[in-house]
């Protein structure tokens, strides 16, 4: 009766919710306080898919939803983004029938780090897929080693892992004695190290012993082996084996070639992990060929315009994310121009002035002859002309801006801007893009 | 020379606390002095016979166990560089290694460095959260963050008094108290990170100055030019004191 109930009372919820545009996991929340155990009480399909990380969740997910739906199959996932516990109720009840079967082939969850292993104790995926342990939000992570405690929680017995093997630290999720499957971008790949301020790959997370590289990525992703140990990077059963990031293509095990829109490193890992685990699946190459190419962002990380003969690009970073910076910074360095770096609200979900993550983001590289002006703005200003002051950038070419409204002023320059600041942040800079600014549809 | 020593800096490496050296090797030498940061490796055994600091920052948890049983062979070094007044700076997590011990959760004892007079206990949760600190070091307060698993014990002395935010030093009975951080002799732990000395520029001014007056006998600091540090300290100030 009360799982009856608590279906009823979360499809009333949620189509109150979408009639006034508010997608939210409150139809969740009072289900699970109807029944708090109603998660379990969903019968699910045979595939149900949990994808986390700290970095490309949304994307990969979104991704594998597109070819999943591509292949004919129905999908059942929080497209909201929602991924804590009272997101998935919300999800699941949305589908599921009065009686508690769920009307879908497949179950995707983009699933939360920190609450995997609260959900997981009423729904067990059959695979669950980490995708990276970077820094990211240390304010509510605290380091990336927490956070794999808090994963490894989360691994039940019968659930298929898909790891990164690129990845030293979320690699060791192979301890748990689970089936694996690795992917990774091989050496024979041909992408470049992209240098990063830290190395979280320089010690073992096992013993901390100096580890050895023989391909480095980034931040001490690669082909890795430890000493002391043994412990070193899987060979991959799916793995990039060959890559051109200016001509957008990439192929998978010499065989699936994917055609790509996408250039940034952190897109071919999400391309990758997408592809290895649909084809655990069982969809076939070329559908999963055809829905990645086709795919386009729909998160509105990036958006440009043309403004008065010139390029306006806004990249949406996460504040407290190094390694999504530096992909930012990249962008902007492969395309030139000026660049604005906006940090008025660190987080865009709760107060706080911690800003020790400047120190995580390679701003050096900003020194580039491709890059004109910085200009720094919001209300930690301050801390971000202190970070440049300590890289080899030329004073004058930075320029602090002392108010928002001093944004005006980036205007009067003609050349490209790139603008990199986080979801809480954007509004402060779209609000003062001048109106004959004309926005694009480019997918970058 | 002015040679400035990080324990570990591969191995504790989080939250951008090679600024903390940074921001004192600029600092030093806008007054006058040569200046060099000098990395000791995980296992290294280095002599701290010239050393004007010793300093380590913050590790994960299960680092700051492997770098107190790494550096146990130093153990003397550091002790009698301690006793001679070098001065030492443990942030962070690292403050657990400046410690006697840690007790761990599952109730096995991690032995550490004792150049503190206080011992630390963990736990499995996360304690995070802006901080304003006040102390007798300075009419100004610290500005810095805590992110940790830990607290210190058995303080005698607590360095800070928490104005704002959470403290870093549980009692006999083990309850949390508004206070954090410990000074022992010239070695000083604390959880805050900031980085600590690349923000607070009046605790970079102090440190550069307990450095040169332990140095060449003579601590005028007043080379240091104020810089963005500076008017980032107020601000940081100002928004934490708005939520008091």
């Amino acid at each position: 009766m009360r799982k009856l109930l608590a279906i009823i009372i979360c499809k009333l919820a949620a189509f109150a919710g979408r009639i006034v545009k508010k997608g939210s996991s409150k139809p969740g929340q009072l289900a699970l306080k109807i029944c708090p155990d109603i998660i379990a009480k969903i019968k699910l399909p045979g595939q149900v898919v949990a994808v986390t990380g700290s970095n490309g969740k949304t994307s990969t997910v979104e991704m594998v939803v597109q070819i999943l739906e591509r292949a004919g199959k129905r999908v059942c996932w929080n497209r909201e983004g929602s991924n804590q516990i009272e997101g998935v109720a919300t999800m699941l009840l949305r589908y599921a029938t009065l009686s508690g079967k769920l009307k879908c082939d497949v179950v995707v969850l983009e699933s939360d780090e920190q609450y995997a292993r609260h959900t997981f104790r009423y729904m067990k995926p059959t695979h669950f897929a980490v995708l990276n342990l970077y820094r990211d939000q240390m304010t509510r992570n605290g380091h990336p080693e927490f956070i794999y405690n808090r994963i490894r929680d989360a691994v039940y017995p019968g659930m298929k892992l898909l790891l990164n093997a690129d990845d030293p630290l979320t690699s060791t999720l192979a301890d748990c004695g689970n089936d694996v499957t690795w992917f990774g971008i091989d050496a024979s790949a041909g992408i470049q190290e992209q240098h990063a301020v830290y190395d979280d790959g320089a010690c073992c997370p096992r013993c901390g012993a100096q580890m050895q590289h023989s391909y480095r990525l980034r931040a001490g992703f690669g082909t890795y082996s430890c000493p002391s140990c043994g412990h070193h990077r899987h060979t991959c059963d799916y793995a990039v084996t060959s890559a051109d990031l200016d001509a957008g293509t990439m192929t998978i095990n010499g065989e699936l070639t994917l055609h790509t829109r996408l250039r940034a490193l952190y897109n071919l890992y999400n391309m990758l992990a997408a592809a290895a685990i649909t084809a655990e699946l069982g969809i076939p190459n070329d559908v999963i060929a055809q829905a990645i190419s086709d795919y386009t962002f729909k998160n509105g990380r990036t958006r440009s315009w043309e403004q008065n003969g010139r390029r306006i690009v806004l990249l949406t970073s996460k504040h407290e994310n190094s390694s999504s910076y530096d992909q930012s910074i990249d962008l902007a360095i492969r395309e030139g121009g000026n660049v604005l770096v906006m940090v008025d609200a660190v987080s865009r979900k709760y107060f706080t002035g911690e800003t020790s993550w400047l120190w995580d983001i390679d701003f050096d590289r900003l020194k580039s002859g491709r890059i004109g002006k910085i200009y720094l703005a919001g209300t930690y200003v301050n801390d971000l002309v202190n970070r440049l002051n300590y890289t080899d950038i030329p004073a004058e070419r930075l320029v602090a801006l002392e108010t928002l409204d001093d944004i005006a002023k980036v205007f009067a320059d003609k050349e490209d801007l790139h603008v990199i600041t986080c979801f809480s942040d954007k509004e402060k800079f779209l609000s003062r893009l001048p109106a004959d600014a004309r926005e694009r549809s480019e997918n970058i | 020379m002015i040679r400035l020593c990080h324990l570990y800096p591969e191995l504790l490496n989080l939250y951008g606390e090679y600024a903390n050296l940074l921001a004192l090797k600029r600092a030093l030498e806008q007054c006058g002095q040569a200046v060099e940061i000098t990395p000791v490796a995980v296992g290294e055994t280095v002599s701290l016979a010239d050393a004007a600091l010793v300093y380590a920052g913050a590790g994960t948890e299960s680092r700051i166990a492997i770098a107190a049983e790494k550096l146990q062979p130093m153990r003397k070094e550091l002790a009698a560089a301690a006793a001679d007044g070098v001065p030492m700076l443990f942030t962070s997590s690292s403050a657990e290694l400046a410690a006697r011990t840690i007790a761990l959760p599952d109730g096995k004892t991690i032995e550490c460095l004792g150049l503190a007079d206080c011992d630390a206990v963990r736990s499995t949760g996360r304690e995070l959260g802006d901080v304003l600190y006040a102390s007798k070091l300075s009419e100004k307060l610290l500005a810095g963050f805590i992110n940790k698993s830990g607290w210190l014990k058995n303080v005698a002395d607590p360095l800070f008094t928490a104005e704002f935010g959470p403290g870093g030093i549980v009692d006999a009975k083990g309850e949390t108290i508004a206070a954090e951080g410990i000074r022992t002799g010239s070695v000083t732990a604390t959880y805050a990170i900031g980085p600590i000395l690349a923000r607070n520029p009046w605790l970079k001014r102090l440190y550069a100055a307990d450095i040169l007056r332990h140095k060449t006998g003579s601590a005028d600091v007043s080379a240091i030019a104020d810089d963005a540090s500076d008017k980032g300290y107020e601000v940081t100030v100002r928004e934490l004191l708005k939520r008091k």
